[in-house]
């Protein structure tokens, strides 16, 4: 067994077996799964004597680019969002600040973060989950306790959480939503951001200090909607830029989007059904409308309780063509979209039900006519399990 | 439109631009000087043709307004547009640029009179609802590209907005001659025209073939090189029309605007209001940092987002928002960083803003975020424009000039209060001004309190008008604006009085009467008079004539200081009114409760009253209102009955004319809910009279102590409500008066030593107050 703990393939191999598939995988990291494109980028760097930080996989070009996507080298777009949105981003990470994302739940926040993280290190996975029980262990180091009561405290005794691999390794960790943790564990990481040094104070000599190699940062993502950004202390918050992550305000972006997503998820569970296109669009308009309280015409739209995200459309979408296919064997239709957009995106707040059917008395039925609103009229027809 | 030769057009240099750029006014300066034209044609109002105004010392941005006046429907309408000029624009460059040179400047536009013309008559062909809102003022020249062509844009330079993809091709690069310049602005402007469907719009195609008859007429009279500065929209559609590739098709005749008068005029404009115009190819964010730009030139122009920077911060450490060193640097460096990664040559708007937002704002961002505005504040500058001493002015602004000066009013830089004595005729004649100027919504004056329309005991009426007074930069624009409305002050304030007069009922008709008399003006009043006996004529809503009466019985009563002595006219139309709302009095169907009631209630009191007080001097049947009231108070029983408050009105109403009591006493509500409603409606009437006879309180007494606990909580609300309108001493006669008691304490019944006593405690205790709470009492 190695005793390197720095090594990510120690971790994750069978002992004497080979790493499983990516296809075998329900969801592959992005550096697995765009394998071939980290590669041809780095090529194109190579090629042109891009720039490329020290620590960097890629130039800071190359990373927008592969967030963003380039269809003229064959990169395909990843992050629906603006450019100059992910050029504040890679910059953040590129002049030794932390970078923040914020936003509500459903703006691809941690994909973003786990875009940006595979980009820069071609490593995503050195992540720490914040929540209420998140300890120091879970972000710096613990130890294993069998070594250390045989031999005393030593680098072997050491097990490296993500912020120790990644400073050791100059990599790129990501904190997801770290307002979720106490406030004094969040400040464990005041020192680490502006000094860059990790102190193991039971260790002596050279490994008692821990200086991060070029290339180590932090993403940190936090849910506005949630606790929000109050519960970060005000010196933490000086060491991050902060950046905003959007909902998609272009309507025909989020539509092919939200196909794309769906028709990709469904694929996967083996099926043939697709969400017709003009469903998706009669489905991503009601979200935005939800979302942001105001209807086409721009009469104001009773907001519901939840986040109404593209995220939601997108499990809306493909749990209604589950739907179809397991229950009606066709294509989904405004009585699936109901029946999923009840069970998936109203939560516990009793009077969201409520307001969905003023948005349908209100908003729905008004669109009702012509050849445009047939998608509208068979929603409308289908409310009878709203009024339940 | 016939083709021009080729040698012909090959003696003209098409200068396509953005009306607010510095790369253009540079590119435009430098084309200019190289070809020393003998004419250069600028997109503008070709109506404008003083062009010595516009060589006069102004201070920028400046801007040309033009308007246009004609009657429609019977009604005048009015509609201008403004082409604002700042030091960093196109056409003033090349204004500038060519009469130094010597050479010949027109502008090619079509008239704003003719686009106005144009408009009514697509809308009249096209059955489409009339023309929207004529006052606003115009934007010529936004056109939005189309979807396809800009997004391909907006992708490669990764922002979405207009002028920063303008910004990215043009502005941020540091080697654009004026030779790059053309030929990428060419490309620009046909790629604009191709994607979008304006090209084809018969507003546009008219206009291009105005500017295609000037350059073309020019062309026929010169010799010489040739420049045309215009939209880069409009540049390969101009060449085509000169070539003779016109698309053919006819354009929609123009309507006749019967009663045209249109005009022209310079007016001072600022940067917060460009900041505020957007669109593709007119408008600008940030006209400071443009005009800073500018300024500095192709070599210097790095410093200035530095410089920026400073202030920037500056500002944000100035609203308190903690700015330390550290951000400051983290700001910088991201600004930089940014700027790298996105190729620009130097840093440019959007990385400093990036930059600042990115290090400072810790929160969620999104537009109207207050440090983002703080900075785009800052980049926007404060620039204010002013016309230069002797710059021609309208007729109008030199005539309120006169008047005021005539008058010795002063010029104080901010409001002034000053009271104006209306028993004097100069300050009636200052009060028509004003009154004038408020109307045109010139911020000379600000408005005083209206004049009571009721005799109460408590009100205290004088001849006395209080006004705050002030003449500053902006007085002078509102002035020049105001002059669109008419060459004279008589003729705009008619205009907009009758442009307002058009929106509303009898109420607000009435309103427009007032305003019309105490500006002085009698010919509109009178016609207005006419037009509120018509709509008077057939209301049936009895609140609506009350605020009629009320407003014309304010004319009556105060037309020495209103200046409407002699109004026979006014007099006559008071008493219509009147007996139009007897009549409907009369004819009343049973009131209920509803929003409606209290102005039913306040237009019987004002009949009530305005009979009593003006019956003999105008003339008023006191029998036929006596008559109505009777009808509506004796009903028979079973039929319906009004609301029990209107009832109290009624009866209230009934005694103030008859002087007797007598319904009043015999009052018996059934109800004890009802009871206060009634109270209160016969209060609001007759009150002073009820408190005179408190004897009329006796029935309500005797019914109260009968009631039980729950009737009278019901009935609480409304006897509270009732006597509310009483003041402190009315309460406490009438309370003696019903409990009989003569010897309740009344304030002045006390011992002298007992209130020095008092007096002197008191004192102590407010001094305690002060001492330990710190506030003082």
């Amino acid at each position: 067994m190695s005793t390197d703990p720095g090594t990510p393939s120690a971790r994750v191999s069978e002992p004497g077996g080979s790493a499983p598939e990516a296809g075998a995988l329900q969801r592959p990291s992005a550096e697995t799964l765009h394998a071939a494109e980290l590669a041809a980028l780095a090529e194109r760097d190579a090629r042109t004597g891009a720039l490329v930080p020290t620590g960097w996989a890629l130039s800071p070009q190359a990373v927008v680019d592969f967030v963003i996507g380039d269809p003229r080298h064959g990169i395909t777009a990843k992050f629906v969002g603006e450019r100059a949105f992910v050029e504040r981003c890679v910059v953040a990470l590129a002049t030794h600040r932390g970078l923040m994302l914020i936003g509500e739940p459903g703006t691809a926040k941690s994909y973003l973060s786990e875009l940006l993280a595979a980009a820069v290190s071609g490593d995503s996975t050195l992540t720490v989950q914040g929540s209420a029980s998140t300890t120091d262990d879970a972000i710096k180091y613990s130890w294993n306790y069998a070594l250390l009561l045989d031999r005393g405290p030593s680098l072997e005794a050491l097990v490296p959480a993500p912020v120790h691999r990644g400073m050791s390794q100059g990599k790129v960790v990501r904190f997801e939503e770290i307002t979720r943790c106490p406030i004094e564990i969040q400040d464990s990481l005041l020192s680490i951001l502006s000094d860059r040094v990790l102190t193991v104070p039971e260790l002596s000599g050279p490994d008692r200090v821990l200086h991060a190699r070029k290339g180590f940062s932090v993403i940190a993502t936090a849910n506005t909607r949630d606790r929000g950004v109050n519960e970060m202390s005000a010196a933490l918050k000086r060491r991050f830029n902060f950046e905003t992550v959007r909902p998609i305000r272009d309507h025909a972006r989020e539509v092919a989007l939200v196909q794309q997503q769906s028709d990709a998820a469904l694929a996967a569970a083996g099926l043939a059904v697709r969400v017709p296109a003009d469903l998706t669009d009669v489905l991503v308009t009601a979200f935005h409308e939800l979302r942001t309280g105001r209807a086409g015409d721009g009469t104001p739209v009773e907001q519901l309780s939840t986040a109404m995200s593209t995220a939601e459309a997108v499990s809306v979408a493909v749990t209604a063509g589950l739907r179809a296919a397991w229950f009606s064997g066709g294509a989904p239709t405004g009585t699936d979209l109901i029946e999923a957009l009840v069970g998936t995106a109203l939560k516990d707040e009793p009077e969201d039900l409520s307001r969905l059917r003023s948005y349908f008395s209100r908003v729905v039925a008004s669109r009702t006519s012509g050849r445009a609103g047939a998608r509208w009229r068979e929603l409308y027809a289908a409310r009878q399990r709203l009024l339940e | 439109m016939e083709a021009c030769a080729p040698a012909q057009l090959e003696r003209v240099i098409w200068v396509p631009v953005r009306h607010h750029s510095p790369a253009a006014a540079r590119a435009v300066r430098a084309l200019i000087a190289r070809h020393h034209p003998e004419a250069v044609l600028i997109e503008g109002p070709s109506e404008f043709t003083a062009f010595d105004q516009l060589d006069l010392d102004h201070r920028l941005p400046i801007a040309i307004m033009t308007w246009v006046r004609y009657v429609l429907e019977g009604r005048e309408r009015q509609a201008h547009a403004l082409y604002p000029l700042t030091v960093f624009s196109a056409e003033w460059q090349a204004l500038v640029t060519a009469r130094a040179q010597g050479a010949a400047t027109a502008f090619i536009d079509l008239p704003w009179a003719d686009l106005v013309a144009m408009r009514l008559g697509l809308s009249a062909d096209a059955d489409a609802a009339p023309p929207g809102e004529e006052d606003a003022a115009a934007s010529l020249g936004d056109v939005e590209p189309g979807p396809d062509f800009f997004a391909s844009l907006a992708v490669r330079v990764g922002r979405e907005d207009a002028s920063a993809v303008w910004d990215e091709f043009f502005e941020i690069d540091p080697i654009v001659d004026p030779d790059t310049y053309l030929t990428r602005a060419s490309l620009l402007g046909e790629g604009v025209r191709l994607s979008s469907a304006e090209a084809d719009e018969p507003e546009n195609r008219a206009r291009e073939a105005h500017m295609a008859r000037c350059i073309a007429s020019t062309l026929r009279t010169t010799t010489g090189p040739v420049v045309v500065v215009t939209g880069a929209f409009h540049t390969s559609g101009l060449q085509a029309l000169l070539a003779g590739r016109g698309p053919g098709t006819p354009l929609p005749t123009p309507v006749d605007l019967p009663g045209r008068v249109d005009g022209t005029a310079l007016v001072p404009t600022d940067y917060a209001a460009l900041d505020a115009r957007r669109g593709y190819l007119a408008g600008q964010p940030s006209p400071g940092f443009y005009h800073r730009v500018f300024e500095a030139g192709p070599d210097r122009d790095a410093d200035v987002v530095p410089a920026l920077f400073t202030e920037a911060v500056s500002a944000l450490r100035a609203r308190d928002v903690p700015l330390s060193p550290a951000d400051a640097i983290a700001a910088m460096t991201t600004a930089k960083a940014l700027a790298q990664l996105r190729g620009h040559a130097r840093m440019w708007r959007d990385d400093l803003v990036d930059g600042i937002t990115g290090a400072v704002v810790k929160d969620d961002l999104d537009d109207d975020h207050p440090l983002l505005q703080v900075v785009l504040t800052s980049l926007r500058g404060d620039r204010v424009g002013h016309l230069a001493a002797g710059t021609d002015v309208p007729p109008l602004v030199t005539e309120v000039r006169r008047h005021w000066d005539e008058l010795g009013l002063p010029h104080p830089p901010t409001l002034t209060p000053t009271t104006l004595d209306l028993d004097s005729p100069h300050d009636r004649a200052v009060s028509r001004l004003l009154h004038a100027l408020r109307i045109l919504d010139v911020p000379a004056a600000v408005a005083p309190a209206d004049l009571p329309s009721r005799l109460t005991s408590r009100t205290r009426i004088d001849g006395s008008e209080r006004w705050a007074l002030v003449w500053d930069q902006q007085v002078e624009t509102a002035l020049i604006h105001a002059s669109r409305w008419g060459g004279s002050l008589e003729q705009a304030v008619t205009a907009t009085l009758e442009y307002r007069a058009r929106l509303g009922g009898a109420a607000t008709l009435a309103g427009v009467l007032t305003d019309a008399v105490r500006a002085g003006l009698h010919d509109v009043s009178g016609r207005l008079g006419v037009a509120l006996r018509d709509l008077v004529a057939t209301s049936d809503d009895l609140g609506e004539l009350g605020a009629v009466v009320e407003a014309l019985v304010r004319l009556v009563y105060f037309d020495t200081w209103l200046g409407a002595v002699g109004r026979v006219d006014l007099a006559d139309l008071t008493r219509f009114v009147h007996e139009r709302a007897t009549a409907v009095v009369e004819r009343l169907s049973p009131m209920a409760e509803g929003p409606h009631l209290p102005a039913a209630v306040a237009a019987v009191r004002t009949l009530a009253e305005t009979t009593v007080t003006l019956g003999a001097a105008l003339g008023l049947d006191a029998d036929a209102v006596a008559g109505a009231l009777r009808r509506q108070t004796e009903h028979p029983p079973g039929a319906p009955a009004h609301d029990a408050e209107f009832a109290g009105a009624l009866i209230g109403a009934g005694w103030l004319l008859s002087g007797d009591p007598g319904a009043a006493l015999e009052a018996r509500m059934s109800d004890p809910a009802e009871t206060g409603r009634f109270y209160s409606g016969l209060l609001a009437v007759a009150g002073h009279l009820a408190i005179a006879s408190p004897q009329i309180f006796t029935a309500a007494d005797d019914a109260l102590r009968s009631w039980d606990d729950a009737s009278f909580l019901a009935a609480l609300p409304d006897l509270r409500r009732a006597l509310h309108a009483l003041s402190g001493r009315e309460r406490a006669s009438l309370l003696g008066y019903l409990t009989g008691d003569d010897t309740l304490p009344s304030p002045l019944s006390v011992d002298a030593a007992t209130l020095v006593s008092l007096a002197r405690r008191e004192a102590h205790v407010v001094e305690a107050v002060a001492t330990w709470t710190g506030v003082p009492v």
